[in-house]
């Protein structure tokens, strides 16, 4: 969730937030597919209707032979069709077990067929955020979280819309036939139904909706004191004072567990009203059908029927309180995508051209940035040229080398700016502003400190972003880094899989392939940021000799925390954060 | 230390043990309501027969109508109570689990725990053992009433006909035997696909993951169109499981279908006088009726079971991951865990601390220091330095009992110190988002208010809490506070709630001047009343020492560990 998208609103826009996220899933889900939508709850709906079928003409079949039975015996002669009812019979038997197959398996397509396209238009979101918000929005706990909800959203289909829809065609479907004998009570059935299910539902959604939100806020305050007491932990287990915080903590639990108790007692209650309201039903329609039979409205068989078709509507009925409790859990979910999916990429109008490369000249000035200790007092200048290409910034960790490199990215001048710094950029005589970014990653290239393999090929993994790379090119490029022979070992060579489910790579392999990764790019400024880590002293040597060439007539900005020996001090411009 | 659970499963063994007497009678209530089932049917069956058949038609008896109307209301009670039981049920037993878990905390290492991310053992804390719910309030009752209730369903069909019975007897086994071999074949195809699915299922997060890494390689578009075709072969892969899988629940349906239809069937030729054997001659429109309605509730409770499914395996996964984590000593009360809290502290005037021959490390590596000696009485200081990765730190953690000692002693008045009372400050004090007040209680829970007032106005921080200044918020993570507050909110914690010995590992670095003052002042003060262990390379600090150690690199040609012992200069002060 974006802190400052939450921040500033009052929790009455929250909320209308939310119930705007809802809407905006429920079209772009369910209204967006409504064919296969409609088609699934046809399935289903004709799964329900076989399963009232199926006891009602049993009913019937049974008094209609008990009566024929009392006839023959009395002498009569038997004038019953028993075999079409049979075979009636058989046939709904089969058909409800085969719809239901279908109608899983289609809904349960349908459902991933929607994920595939939240998932796209959650990536869309995410790769609009700015670098800093993506690396608050990408940590463990965040993806952890994201899954989640993403499996919240197949509730939308599966259990808020189609068991609510095909329970209430089946009801319809059994009104009407009810009507033809006997319209008011049809009508009767219909308004019992409707009504005392929208309110027993209602009311379970309304005095759920608030316990489920302050059941949420505990949770996350609860994980809150729980993050702190363990951080805590070695100062209390010196005092002795564990016993205390601990105490705290059973007492957060505690009233969790009370708030989850009363959830459930409430769904247990309107179970409780549903199941109520169906025995209602079930003995209303026997002493209605009594007094029909009684009347001569209707015969025997027909009235065992109808009664029976009333009790297999509870099974449809029944499923309603356990479904619709999910809507607390989804809503929040979908409120909590939503800001995702509203992130529009800046406008990728035009991308201002940048001066034609080669670039003979490229200067950026910061000042007063709250993240770069260095520039707080004087400004802190970088400028790069045909004849001095190459600076090397070092310091300890902590001194603001990436910052640096961010802002020589064009990636965070924005950041930088709201935080009260002054920078000033410019290449050649044109002065660069944050809408430069995209047209500036044409032409950079960033080794950034943090290793990125994908879960993918090495194939893949080399030519991200790429078009058209011969695989000799590629050959040629992994020797540099002295990966040739590891890759040509490889049981698949470059169509090996790497990342958890394949090949692991040591830490100094995913160094060099993602050194590999750029050298296969012909950019005008290069950002190394630590290009030697988990590398050793020899092999770090011979690689950067490798890559000289590809280094020469290109603007480097290397970052170091302490320069190894054989990067000869003559050809660098060194500054010291 | 009792055993550890070995497996997951027994860990839920254990747990519903536990809550053992609220879900047996949940159970009770179920098979009760069971029987209120086949009651209310047999009631209604009575009623259509006499209204539709019986000669001459009888008039409705009221009793008959009150008897069903309370049947279903007892039945529904029934209902209610079971989930009430075994919803308190799975509150208890969770709440015991959490308990537990905050036992096993406690019990290890703090330097074991400081390896996980706070924020994965919260989500054990909270998300895993919520995880138990579904198996303790559903599953568990309901795979007693699997077996009970259609027994009962059973026993009244075969009392009304033991043909009938006999058809829902036969189907019964069949079902459990049907879906084991599906499952077997679902579990197979799922072998056969599972690197394929796993990597397709993998593939959205760990995009995400890199999203930075494609954004700057400006491989976004082509990403995204990946993601779709890569979500949509997972599609079809799952597909290809869910056709095996679901067919699994096709099965069950499948036989409750048949069985109500062939119970049908069978009543209805009976009723005709087709079927001359068994019982069949003996069926009546009632009974008949009576079967038909019991025939599905006969399957119900093995469908409820199979949804509930689910449940036990997200429970066993939940268990698999806390089990090894957790003995059954964790759940007995802990009484003995807080004496020392409730004990007040020794007040002897002169306390004496023994270091002998202590030698420190992490469990499993190579030892950092040996052979460390040292006597000190209260009013004394032990000043630690050296240059970084010597292990002062280590020292710390060792005298504060966060970690094991390796071998050698440390004794406070004969007692192992490690077992007593002291305070522990850290370079970065524990700070919570909360009030000054909130913050100082934290590890001087019994202090009122005026002495806070007090301390806080010695420390030079009384503007800072002015007026109703306790109880304003302090920053998170120390946040408009400096490094100097902090180290005096830390000592005003020592102030408010005294100890034997104090551990301070480097009390002053990072500080400006002044705050430097008042921080050597206050350690000044405190020292007459209290040991002070300060690990620093501050000079300012040698004039407090009584002792010092200075630490120096083992020499590598050495034997590890003794050369320490060699190369350890004490510098001893009269106090």
């Amino acid at each position: 969730m974006k802190p400052e998208a939450v921040n500033a609103n009052s929790a009455a826009d929250n909320r209308k937030a939310k119930a705007g996220a809802l809407a905006y899933w429920s079209k772009k889900l369910l209204w967006q597919q409504r064919r296969r939508v409609l088609t699934g709850a046809a399935i289903a709906f004709i799964t329900a209707g076989f399963g009232l079928a199926l006891l009602g003409l049993s009913g019937w079949f049974i008094t209609a032979t008990a009566l024929a039975g009392l006839s023959v015996a009395a002498g009569a002669m038997l004038a019953l069709d028993v075999y079409l009812p049979g075979s009636g019979i058989r046939f709904f038997a089969l058909g409800r077990t085969v719809s239901r197959y279908l109608e899983r398996l289609y809904n349960h397509d349908s459902v991933l067929r929607q994920l595939a396209l939240v998932r796209q238009q959650l990536f869309q979101g995410l790769a609009s955020l700015s670098p800093t918000a993506m690396a608050q929005q990408t940590n463990a706990d965040w993806l952890s979280r994201l899954t989640a909800d993403l499996e919240s959203l197949d509730n939308l289909l599966l259990r808020l819309l189609l068991p609510p829809l095909s329970a209430l065609l089946s009801l319809l479907l059994l009104s009407a036939v009810i009507s033809i004998w006997s319209w008011p009570a049809a009508l009767l059935l219909l308004l019992l139904s409707l009504l005392g299910c929208s309110i027993i539902l209602s009311l379970l959604i309304r005095y759920q909706q608030p316990l489920s939100q302050q059941l949420a806020a505990e949770f996350n305050q609860a994980r809150l004191a729980v993050i702190n007491y363990l951080q805590g932990l070695p100062e209390l287990t010196a005092a002795r004072l564990q016993g205390h915080q601990q105490q705290a903590l059973l007492q957060l639990s505690h009233t969790l567990g009370q708030l989850q108790q009363q959830i459930a007692r409430q769904q247990a209650n309107a179970q409780l009203a549903v199941n109520a309201l169906h025995s209602v039903q079930v003995v209303l329609a026997a002493l209605l059908a009594l007094a029909g039979f009684n009347t001569g409205l209707l015969n025997a068989p027909v009235a065992v029927m109808l009664v029976l078709a009333v009790f297999a509507l509870g099974e449809l009925l029944q499923l309603l309180p356990g479904q619709l409790s999910q809507l607390g859990k989804t809503r929040f979910a979908a409120g909590r995508l939503y800001p995702l999916t509203q992130q529009q990429l800046p406008a990728v109008a035009e991308p201002a051209a940048l001066p034609a490369t080669p670039w003979h000249y490229l200067q950026l000035t910061v000042a007063d940035h709250p993240r770069l200790p260095a520039s707080q007092a004087v400004p802190l200048q970088l400028d790069f040229s045909t004849e001095q290409p190459w600076w090397l910034v070092s310091g300890r960790s902590g001194s603001g080398k990436s910052t640096l490199a961010g802002l020589l990215l064009a990636e965070t001048l924005t950041e930088a700016a709201n935080a009260g710094a002054r920078c000033d950029y410019s290449i050649e005589q044109r002065r660069l502003t944050a809408a430069d970014e995209s047209a500036m990653q044409q032409h950079s290239v960033c080794l950034s400190q943090q290793n990125s393999v994908l879960a993918d090929t090495l194939y893949a993994n080399l030519t991200l972003g790429l078009a058209d790379i011969s695989d000799a090119k590629l050959w040629q490029v992994l020797a540099l880094v002295e990966l040739a022979d590891w890759a040509q070992s490889l049981p698949q060579g470059l169509d090996s899989w790497l990342g958890d489910t394949g090949q692991q790579l040591s830490g100094g392999q995913a160094r060099r392939l993602c050194l590999a990764r750029l050298l296969l790019r012909s950019p005008q400024l290069v950002v190394l940021d630590e290009p030697f880590n988990g590398l050793d002293d020899a092999m770090a040597k011979r690689l950067w000799l490798n890559i000289q060439p590809w280094l020469a007539g290109k603007f480097v900005l290397l970052l170091l925390h302490q320069a190894p020996a054989f990067i000869s001090g003559r050809q660098w411009r060194q500054l010291r954060l | 230390m009792t055993a550890e659970f070995s497996s997951g499963p027994e860990l839920l063994r254990f747990l519903s043990q536990q809550q053992q007497r609220r879900l047996r009678l949940a159970v009770a209530c179920g098979t009760l309501a069971t029987a209120g089932l086949v009651a209310q049917w047999y009631l209604l069956c009575t009623l259509l027969y006499q209204g539709l058949l019986a000669t001459p038609a009888l008039t409705l008896s009221p009793a008959l109508l009150v008897a069903l109307a309370a049947v279903m209301l007892l039945r529904l009670v029934l209902l209610r109570a079971q989930e009430l039981l075994a919803s308190n049920a799975s509150a208890a037993g969770r709440q015991a689990l959490r308990q537990a878990l905050l036992q096993s905390w406690q019990r290890r290492p703090v330097y074991q725990l400081a390896q996980q991310s706070p924020g994965a053992l919260a989500s054990q804390w909270l998300e895993d053992v919520d995880a138990f719910d579904g198996y303790l309030a559903r599953y568990w009752p309901q795979q007693y009433l699997t077996v009970l209730a259609p027994l009962l369903i059973l026993l009244a069909v075969f009392y009304t006909d033991w043909l009938a019975g006999l058809l829902l007897l036969f189907s019964a086994p069949l079902i459990p035997l049907f879906m084991a071999l599906v499952g077997m074949g679902a579990e197979q195809l799922n072998q056969r696909h599972f690197l394929l699915r796993q990597r397709l299922a993998g593939h959205f997060l760990d995009r995400i993951r890199q999203l930075a890494t494609i954004k700057r390689l400006q491989a976004v578009a082509a990403s995204r169109a990946e993601v779709a075709s890569r979500s949509d072969q997972y599609r079809q892969v799952v597909m290809r499981t869910l056709k095996v899988a679901f067919l699994s629940s096709a099965v069950l349906e499948f036989f409750s279908s048949v069985a109500i239809a062939s119970v049908a069937l069978y009543i209805g030729f009976g009723l005709l006088g087709a079927i001359n054997w068994g019982p069949a001659a003996g069926l009546t429109l009632f009974s008949g009726l009576f079967i038909l309605l019991l025939a599905p509730e006969f399957f119900q409770p093995l469908r409820s079971f199979a949804q509930f499914y689910h449940d036990k395996a997200s429970a066993l996964a939940a268990a698999n991951q806390l089990a090894p984590l957790l003995s059954r000593s964790d759940f007995q009360p802990a009484a003995a865990a807080d004496t020392a809290t409730s004990t007040t502290p020794a007040v002897l005037a002169v306390q004496q601390l023994r270091i002998s021959q202590l030698a420190v490390g992490y469990p499993g590596k190579a030892l950092l220091q040996d052979g460390l000696n040292a006597r000190l009485h209260t009013g004394q200081c032990l000043l630690i330095s050296g240059s970084s990765g010597l292990g002062k730190t280590t020292i710390l953690h060792t005298l504060a009992g966060l970690l094991p000692i390796c071998s050698g002693s440390v004794r406070l008045n004969q007692q192992p110190l490690a077992s007593q009372i002291m305070a522990y400050l850290p370079q970065q004090p524990w700070l919570i988002a909360g009030s000054w007040a909130d913050n100082l209680r934290l590890l001087a829970p019994e202090a009122t208010e005026p002495q806070m007032r007090q301390v806080l106005s010695e420390l030079g921080l009384a503007e800072l809490v002015a007026d109703t200044g306790l109880y304003r918020q302090i920053g998170e993570q120390g946040q408009g506070l400096s490094g100097g507050q902090l180290q005096r909110v830390q000592l005003a914690r020592v102030l408010l709630a005294p100890t034997a010995v104090v551990l301070l590992d480097e009390p002053t670095a990072s500080l400006d001047n002044q705050s430097r003052d008042i921080v050597i002042n206050v350690l000044r003060q405190l020292k007459p009343k209290t040991i002070l262990i300060i690990v620093s390379h501050d000079p300012a600090l040698l004039a407090l020492a009584d002792q010092h150690w200075q630490l120096n690199a083992a020499t590598t040609d050495a034997a590890p560990g003794l050369s320490t012992t060699a190369a350890l200069s004490q510098v001893q002060h009269e106090a």
